[in-house]
């Protein structure tokens, strides 16, 4: 099973930009999940997990964020900011058409997520946080500080291999293979045959002109109506325990799931993993 | 008679998603698509006989705008402005599944169509109704004068005799088109009155100046059609003609005996249309 392919022009603060995204199942299911990936990341992180949908009926919809992946680069570093995320999402969410919409955003993927469903008459009927809440630990942010954005060339796909390994050892658990397209979807060619990360390199200025600290959304938590599981890497640096209690105690109180041996952030290809997910999306509700 | 159906999609703007209603005409998944925007105080209905018209082989979309017709109205009333009605436009953009669309709008509908068309939006070709890039500031006026006067009519035949009274230079229509233009501007209120479809709280009492938008005109990168009411007092003699020679260089069609503007109703302006987006 592949995904379609699929193009949108999205207008943004330097007109209008091209977003890819990976579309899979039924074009026509009642029920769309979209899938969006984490800071440096892009849409084909969710294949193991779209697929699996994709059998049970869904229709699933992962995109590459701009300036990530295939989607367009922007001139200006400023435009990189979840104005421009969320917008481009409420384009992407007109082009689904009707039909009741689902969220599953890893990291980055999740504030977004959160930001979305927190304005009120948002279309999301229910959302899986993969490793984010509305409260983020400096300790992660640093750690992503120190190597986002460095813009490096490698002069081997190998070499390249390894320097993304190190930066997302505490990313998994993936067996050999998965870890193998993990790392070739993380991977661009340069036009001189270099090796460099599938990203525009500006998309970290935040991090970079800011020394990093804790970022806080309490305030938008109990703004989410809808049915959330937070998923939390055991040995994340980004959700601590104590975060994922309070959203589990507040707002739309949270379900959990701990997945042991992994830091930030369960990368959603294990069985247990995608059968709990499954499981959460599928749901009734009560409400 | 073809059919559309009612439809809405939802816009992120600000803290909450606003709902816009569209008339979603001909067959869904046409691979030509033409959306339809209306002017400053209209809506969506003002383009069911083009779209009847065309929607054997056309898609066609027709939106309204927020704050008019059956779109959300907003309570921070200056939310509505231009920025808002681009976003609105990129999401029927987006909606539309196809790689380009051909752009037609009246008046307001024509400005977003030309500022979206300056940043790269995935027009194949425009058609501009009664509207360019210079207008004067005596047209505006005129145009707005009884903007935002939130009146209310016992019945419905008095609402459709103040549109018409009002609206004088739009046509031409035959007297049902007058009737069916005058419905369309109304709606009737729980108490049973009559006030028109649209937000007052749109108007704004910022004064009112030439509007000079030349810089979009040479980023303008597709086919051209301006409809122009040969006695329009927003598009003018000269700025049609500067239209035509400069940057996409427009074609014209000329609708004599109106003014602002042009209904879009009579055979010959939906031909002219028709012939300009199949071509």
């Amino acid at each position: 099973m592949h995904p379609r392919s699929c193009n949108l022009s999205c207008l943004g603060p330097e007109g209008f930009h091209r977003i890819r995204y990976w579309e899979w199942g039924p074009e026509n299911a009642l029920q769309t999940v979209i899938c969006v990936h984490g800071l440096t990341r892009n849409g084909r992180d969710f294949d193991d997990l779209a697929k699996a949908l994709a059998e049970r009926g869904w229709r699933v919809v992962c995109p590459d964020i701009v300036g990530r992946g295939e989607s367009d680069w922007l001139s200006f570093h400023t435009g990189y900011d979840f104005n421009t995320y969320i917008s481009d999402m409420s384009q992407l969410i007109a082009r689904l058409g009707g039909g009741s919409l689902y969220w599953v955003g890893t990291s980055m993927g999740g504030i977004i997520g959160q930001m979305v469903a927190a304005a009120s008459h948002a279309p999301i009927k229910r959302m899986v946080l993969n490793d984010i809440g509305p409260f983020l630990d400096v300790a992660g942010l640093a750690r992503i500080k120190g190597y986002v954005g460095t813009d490096p060339s490698f002069p081997s796909f190998e070499l390249a291999e390894r320097a993304i390994n190190v930066v997302t050892d505490k990313f998994g658990p993936m067996d050999q293979a998965q870890r193998k397209r993990f790392v070739e979807v993380s991977i661009r060619k340069r036009s001189n045959g270099a090796f460099t990360m599938n990203y525009d390199p500006q998309i970290a200025w935040a991090f970079k002109e800011n020394e990093p600290q804790s970022v806080d959304m309490w305030h938008i938590w109990p703004l989410i109506k809808c049915p959330v599981l937070v998923l939390r890497g055991a040995d994340s640096d980004l959700l601590s325990a104590s975060t994922s209690q309070r959203m589990q105690a507040e707002g739309p109180k949270a379900k959990e799931l701990v997945i042991d041996g992994v830091g930030h952030a369960p990368a959603l290809m294990s069985n247990e993993e995608i059968s709990r997910i499954i499981e959460f999306l599928e749901a009734e509700d009560n409400q | 008679m073809n059919s559309y159906s009612e439809k809405s999609f939802k816009v992120f703007a600000g803290s909450q998603f606003i709902k816009i209603a569209y008339r979603d005409w001909g067959p869904e998944n046409a691979s030509k698509v033409a959306i339809c925007i209306h002017g400053l105080s209209r809506n969506m209905r003002d383009f069911d006989e083009f779209s009847n018209a065309i929607s054997d082989n056309w898609r066609v979309l027709a939106v309204d705008m927020p704050g008019r017709g059956s779109s959300d109205w907003l309570d921070n009333k200056s939310a509505y402005n231009y920025e808002l009605y681009e976003a609105v436009c990129a999401h029927a953009i987006a909606l539309s599944r196809t790689e380009k669309v051909v752009w037609i709008g009246t008046s307001m509908g024509g400005i977003l169509g030309m500022r979206l068309a300056a940043k790269g939006a995935p027009f194949s070709k425009l058609v501009l109704n009664d509207i360019g890039p210079f207008i004067p500031a005596e047209g505006r006026r005129h145009n707005q004068a009884n903007f935002g006067k939130d009146p209310r009519f016992k019945t419905e035949e008095e609402g459709i005799t103040y549109i018409k009274d009002t609206r004088r230079t739009f046509g031409p229509f035959t007297e049902a088109g007058w009737k069916k233009f005058g419905t369309d501007s109304l709606r009737q209120l729980d108490d049973g009155n009559w006030t028109l479809h649209y937000d007052p709280g749109l108007a704004s009492d910022a004064p009112i100046s030439d509007t000079n938008m030349w810089e979009l005109w040479p980023k303008i990168q597709v086919p051209v059609l301006t409809v122009w009411g040969e006695e329009s007092l927003l598009l003018t003699a000269s700025t049609v003609d500067r239209m035509a020679y400069s940057g996409p260089k427009t074609e014209v069609f000329s609708v004599a005996g109106v003014g602002h503007c042009p209904g879009l109703t009579t055979p010959s302006e939906i031909s002219a249309i028709a012939e300009f987006i199949d071509r």
